[in-house]
């Protein structure tokens, strides 16, 4: 049986990461936003009694804002809270390369290292698989302070 | 003229009447002496038996008693106006007898005088008489030439007479002739006028006559718009009949169509009532949408967790993860039945109104149908009234046409009639003058007559007199004044 992944929509993106990294998917997680910070930066919420910081991810690839699901993330580089727009589920379609537009992947700083080439088919959508250990150590991921570059 | 003459028994007769005149009034001279003379001596007497009384009475004195006898001493005394008023009387009386005797002596010898003279006289007029007799005997066969001796006789002043009433005679026949010129020239003027009046009356007969072939004409029109009005009532009644039955059935309809609106007010109602379930129900559903999304997120969540269950750091977090799972399904759980259970009641109250909804759409639908027939009886009411309305007009049409027919026959008509007045009006005037002809007529008739009335003429001729006769009888008046016009020229 191969890793599972689950599928999710942002800003009109078509993403998916791994199922193991997924801890808690909230419904309507509380958060309490942050003064200072960038827009796409949701503020700070509360998870299973831990601060968890939730950030959209629709904004942070440039695309409109996410308003729906938090997906709660664990990885062993750390923890953090993804808002998302719509949570499709989970897939058991193997992981293929296809070549992708690099528009649709550029984030507004570029090229976004989170982003890989890797995508998973399901129900005629291309799911980019989302590298959230990239993501959670990019320093544009990191760098939630408003007005810096 | 006759002539007044005083006789000699006239004359003498004068004298006597005189004669007793002055002898009676002789006489009442006499009486009033008389009596006047009576008057004074009974105041005499009087007077003195008063003065006796008084003497005898003792009332008087001295002087009184000269006085008294002074008194009577003057009535012892004879009036001189008494005497002399017995003298007169008895003077008169002797001169009354005296006349009286004078008169009767006189009239004596007059009768005997008068008598001769009456005797001499009759004689004498018996034979002028029968002179005049004579000469007036030719007039009895119409010849106006005669003339009588005029002489200081009666049989003269007769003969006077004649003359006059011959000449009177004379103009007579001529006024008469003059007259009946006059009449015969009237009669011509009245025979024109009548000649006039029957060419007026030939001309107005041939207008009536045409004017009342109009008047046939404008009748017959006049009795087919009659009988196209009798059309057009019936059209009318029969339009009138079928806008009543549309009336009728429009009337039905509109019941129905109320029924029908009550019938969909409740509908509607009850459609408010079905949607406002509906909107219960989608809210429901909503409910159980989110149960279902959470249901599948709590699904996912499960999965993730059971397939991160390998790497879960303890069994106490597993079974805090488990209680909290079984938390959320339970309470799933609740809110899913308690949607269940409202669906349910909700499902049972949709399906009780969309009963009634369907009845009462079906006893709209029946209501319709019925309204749906009313209407359309009532439309072909309608049809029928259209059609009939449009025989009416056609028939009006006829009979405005017919009108205007009429109008100019009417128009004719007047005119005949305007020329019949104008005949009508000549035919007036010529009465008129025809009237006042007559009336000259009648005023010379009148002269005429006036003019005969001042003469005694015997009645046998003129009663012999007939109609057929008078022409006869004025050629020979006109035969006798020219004869005296001949004679008179002569």
């Amino acid at each position: 049986m191969g890793t599972r992944h689950l599928l999710f929509g942002a800003g009109g993106l078509s993403l998916a990461v791994p199922a193991e990294l997924v801890k808690t998917i909230h419904e309507q997680l509380t958060v309490q936003a942050v003064a200072g910070t960038r827009d796409w930066f949701r503020g700070l919420g509360v998870a299973h009694g831990k601060l968890l910081p939730v950030t959209d991810m629709g904004a942070f690839f440039g695309r409109r804002s996410s308003t729906g699901h938090t997906l709660e993330i664990a990885a062993s580089v750390g923890m953090s809270g993804l808002q998302v727009d719509t949570v499709y589920g989970l897939s058991n379609m193997p992981i293929s390369e296809i070549p992708l537009n690099r528009q649709n992947t550029a984030s507004h700083r570029g090229e976004n290292p989170a982003l890989s080439s890797r995508a998973i088919v399901q129900d005629e959508r291309v799911h980019r698989l989302l590298d959230v250990a990239a993501l959670l150590q990019s320093p544009a991921f990191l760098n939630i302070a408003e007005n810096s570059h | 003229m006759p002539l007044v003459t005083s006789t000699p028994r006239e004359q003498g007769s004068g004298v006597p009447f005189l004669l007793v005149m002055l002898s009676v009034l002789a006489l009442l001279v006499s009486l009033l002496g008389l009596t006047r003379t009576v008057t004074v001596a009974n105041d005499r007497l009087a007077d003195l038996q008063l003065a006796w009384q008084a003497v005898q009475n003792d009332t008087v004195e001295g002087s009184e008693l000269v006085a008294t006898n002074r008194q009577m001493e003057r009535m012892q005394t004879p009036l001189p106006a008494l005497q002399k008023a017995a003298y007169w009387s008895l003077g008169l009386v002797i001169l009354s007898i005296v006349l009286c005797a004078w008169l009767l002596i006189s009239m004596r010898r007059t009768k005997q005088s008068q008598s001769q003279v009456d005797d001499e006289r009759h004689k004498a007029e018996q034979s002028d008489l029968m002179k005049l007799t004579d000469e007036i005997a030719p007039l009895a066969n119409g010849d106006l030439r005669v003339r009588a001796t005029v002489t200081d006789s009666t049989a003269g002043s007769v003969a006077n007479v004649f003359n006059y009433a011959v000449s009177e005679l004379h103009w007579l026949v001529g006024t008469m002739g003059h007259v009946a010129a006059k009449i015969s020239q009237a009669v011509d003027r009245s025979r024109h006028s009548a000649d006039s009046i029957a060419v007026a009356c030939t001309e107005q007969s041939s207008e009536i006559h045409r004017s009342s072939n109009d008047l046939l004409t404008m009748s017959g029109k006049m009795a087919e718009l009659s009988a196209d009005a009798a059309d057009a009532s019936v059209a009318a009644q029969a339009a009138a009949d079928q806008a009543e039955r549309g009336a009728d059935a429009l009337s039905a309809g509109l019941n129905r169509l109320f029924t029908i609106r009550d019938e969909a007010d409740e509908t509607t109602r009850l459609m408010h009532r079905l949607v406002e379930n509906v909107s219960a129900i989608d809210e429901r559903v909503t409910t159980i949408q989110k149960v279902a999304r959470r249901t599948d997120l709590l699904a996912l969540n499960t999965t993730i967790r059971a397939s991160a269950g390998s790497r879960a750091a303890s069994v106490t977090d597993a079974a805090a993860d488990l209680g909290h799972l079984s938390d959320e399904v339970a309470q799933l759980a609740e809110v899913l039945g308690q949607a269940t259970r409202d669906i349910g009641t909700l499902t049972s109250t949709i399906s009780q109104d969309a009963s009634d909804t369907v009845q009462s759409m079906e006893h709209t639908n029946a209501e319709l149908a019925a309204g749906v027939a009313q209407t359309r009886q009532a439309s072909q009411a309608l049809e029928l009234i259209r059609m009939d309305t449009q025989a009416l007009r056609e028939r009006v049409f006829a009979m405005a046409d017919k009108t205007v027919q009429q109008t100019g026959i009417l128009r004719q008509l007047s005119e005949s009639m305007d020329l019949i007045n104008s005949i009508t009006r000549k035919t007036g005037e010529g009465v008129s003058a025809n009237a006042a002809s007559l009336d000259e007529l009648l005023d010379l008739a009148s002269e005429l007559q006036r003019g005969l009335a001042d003469f005694q003429l015997p009645d046998k001729p003129d009663a012999e007199v007939t109609a057929d006769d008078a022409p006869k009888t004025v050629k020979t008046s006109l035969a006798r004044r020219a004869a005296d016009r001949a004679v008179i020229h002569e």
